[in-house]
C-alpha cells in the first residue's frame, strides 16, 4: 500500500555563481516517518533543506511539501513546518519562554503549551532564564522546542543533536520517535552521528557532492552491508576508498 | 499589523534610544539658549542680527535636530534591519509564515515613526521650555506671535518627516552593501548636504516644500527597492 508523501523533490538543482552545488536531486519522504539525510560537510544537505522551506529558490526542478510548491506556497508550507537550520539563533535578551511565545505569535494557529514544549526537550527548569546564559546544548534543545511548539506537521532539523551530550542525544532520539508515533509528525533530519540516524530513521538518503546517490532503509543497509552504516557511508561518499 | 509592530518592539529594546533622545533634547535646549545669547555677547557684530529673530532661532534649531535625528534614524535602521538581515537571524525571520514584505514594512514603519515622534516631542519640549523662559527673562528681542508658533510647528512636522525619510534612504544605500557602517556614513553625508540646502529654506519656504517632495519620492523608491531585494533574498 502506497503511503502519502510529505515531501517530494524532483530534478532539484541549485547553482551559485555558475557552480552547480545541487544536481538533479530526487527524494521522497513519506508522511509519519523519519527520514535521515546523510552526507559529508558541504555535500548540499542544508541547501536542500533551505530549498524545501523556500529560503532559497531552485535553479531547476521543484520541491513540494504536502503537495504544495516550495516557492509559490511558501507561507503555507512554513505554517505547517517547524525547522532548525544551521546554528540556532535567538533573541538573546529574552528568556526561553519569551522566545517561544514570540515564535508562537508569529506562527499563529494551534500551539502547544510552552511549558510542555520545554519539558519535552528537558528545559523545563530554565524557562525564565535569559537565552544569553544558555550553553550550546541548551540552545540546541531550545531550538528543537521552538521548532515543535506550534505543533507542525513536518519537522526539518539540520543536525539537531549537534552539541548535545550523550543523555541529550538519547532524549532527542526518544522525542523524535514519540513525535512521529504519537503526534503523527513527519521528520526530515540530518546528522553526522550515523548510529543515531540508523536508530531513528525509517529511511535514509545519502548525498554526495550535491547529488542524492541512494535512498534506502536501515534494514537494507544491515542486510547488504554487514560492516554497518559507518562503513557503508564511507563506501558511498568516498567511492569505496578504505584506509584499513 | 499592530501585532507585528508589537512583536518588533518586543524583539528590539528602545530604552537606549530613548536615553539618546533625552540627551539630544537637553543638548539642543542648551544650543537654542546659546544661539539666542550670541548677539548679547557681541552686540556690534551686524552678522549676528539673524539670531535676534525667533523664526531663525527655532528654524535653525529644527535643522540641526533634523540632522541629528536623521543619523539616529540610520542607526536605528542599521540595528533593526541591516543587522538582522545580514546575520543568521534572517533565516529565523524568513521562517515565519508572514510575508517578507510585510515584516520589512513593519520594521521601516517602526524606524520612521519612532524618528518622527521623537523629533516632534523633543522639539516641542524645547520650544515650550524656551518660550516660557523667554517670557520671564528675554534673550531674544523678537515678539512671540501665534502665527510664528503655528508656522514653527508645521515646519517641525515637515523636518521630522524629512529625518525619517533620510533614515530610509540611508538604509537603502547601506542595505545594498548589508553594512551598518555604510548606512550611517550615507546618513552623515546626506545630512551635511541637506543642512546646507535647508539653511536657505528658513527664509524661503518653497525650497523646503520642493526638497521635501524630492526626499519623499526617493524614500518611497528606496522602500520599493528594499522590498524587492528582501523578496528575492536567499539565506
Amino acid at each position: 500500500m502506497s503511503r502519502e508523501l510529505a515531501i517530494t523533490i524532483s530534478q532539484l538543482s541549485k547553482t551559485f555563481n555558475g557552480r552547480e552545488v545541487i544536481h538533479q536531486c530526487n527524494m521522497t519522504v513519506e508522511k509519519g516517518t523519519i527520514y535521515g539525510f546523510l552526507g559529508k560537510n558541504g555535500a548540499g544537505k542544508t541547501t536542500i533543506f533551505k530549498m524545501i522551506l523556500g529560503l532559497m529558490a531552485p535553479t531547476f526542478g521543484k520541491a513540494t511539501v504536502f503537495g504544495m510548491d516550495s516557492v509559490k506556497d511558501n507561507l503555507e508550507i512554513l505554517r505547517k513546518t517547524g525547522s532548525l537550520i544551521e546554528t540556532p539563533v535567538f533573541y538573546e535578551h529574552l528568556s526561553a519562554t519569551e522566545n517561544l511565545k514570540m515564535h508562537m505569535e508569529y506562527m499563529g494557529g494551534r500551539s502547544r503549551d510552552m511549558e510542555e514544549a520545554l519539558q519535552m526537550v528537558g528545559l523545563s527548569y530554565v524557562g525564565e532564564q535569559s537565552v544569553s546564559t544558555f550553553s550550546m546544548g541548551m540552545r540546541q534543545r531550545l531550538a528543537i522546542a521552538r521548532a515543535l511548539v506550534h505543533r507542525p506537521e513536518l519537522l526539518i532539523l539540520d543536525e539537531p543533536i549537534n552539541g548535545l551530550d550523550p543523555e541529550g542525544i538519547r532524549d532527542m532520539r526518544k522525542l523524535f520517535c514519540y513525535l512521529v508515533k504519537e503526534e503523527k509528525m513527519t521528520i526530515l533530519l540530518s546528522s553526522h552521528i550515523l548510529s543515531e540516524i540508523e536508530q531513528v530513521a525509517n529511511r535514509i538518503g545519502f548525498i554526495v557532492n550535491g547529488t542524492i546517490v541512494e535512498e534506502t532503509t536501515p534494514d537494507e543497509i544491515k542486510d547488504k552491508h554487514s560492516l554497518g552504516i559507518e562503513d557503508y557511508f564511507m563506501k558511498i561518499t568516498k567511492g569505496g576508498r578504505s584506509y584499513e | 499589523m499592530s501585532k507585528l509592530i508589537h512583536l518588533e518592539l518586543k524583539r528590539n529594546h528602545l530604552k537606549s534610544y530613548n536615553i539618546a533622545v533625552l540627551i539630544i533634547t537637553i543638548i539642543m535646549l542648551g544650543l537654542i539658549y546659546f544661539f539666542a545669547a550670541i548677539p548679547k555677547i557681541d552686540p556690534n557684530e551686524s552678522d549676528l542680527e539673524l539670531f535676534t529673530s525667533y523664526t531663525f532661532l527655532i528654524g535653525f534649531n529644527h535643522i540641526i535636530s533634523m540632522a541629528i535625528f536623521s543619523i539616529l534614524s540610520a542607526v536605528l535602521a542599521s540595528k533593526f534591519i541591516v543587522e538582522e538581515y545580514a546575520s543568521k537571524k534572517a533565516i529565523l525571520l524568513f521562517s515565519y509564515p508572514t510575508s517578507r514584505r510585510k515584516i520589512l514594512d513593519v520594521k521601516m514603519f517602526v524606524v520612521f515613526a519612532y524618528t518622527v515622534c521623537c523629533m516632534v516631542i523633543s522639539n516641542v519640549a524645547i520650544l515650550i521650555v524656551f518660550l516660557i523662559t523667554e517670557s520671564i527673562v528675554t534673550l531674544c528681542p523678537d515678539r512671540v506671535t501665534i502665527s510664528m508658533i503655528i508656522k514653527s510647528i508645521l515646519l517641525l512636522l515637515c523636518y521630522s518627516m524629512m529625518s525619517g525619510f533620510l533614515g530610509i534612504i540611508s538604509l537603502w544605500i547601506g542595505f545594498y552593501k548589508r553594512s551598518i557602517v555604510a548606512t550611517i556614513i550615507a546618513a552623515c553625508i546626506m545630512v551635511v548636504l541637506m543642512c546646507q540646502i535647508m539653511a536657505i529654506s528658513i527664509s524661503f519656504t518653497p525650497i523646503l516644500i520642493g526638497i521635501f517632495a524630492v526626499v519623499c519620492i526617493i524614500a518611497l523608491l528606496g522602500r520599493r527597492s528594499l522590498c524587492l531585494q528582501i523578496e528575492k533574498m536567499e539565506v
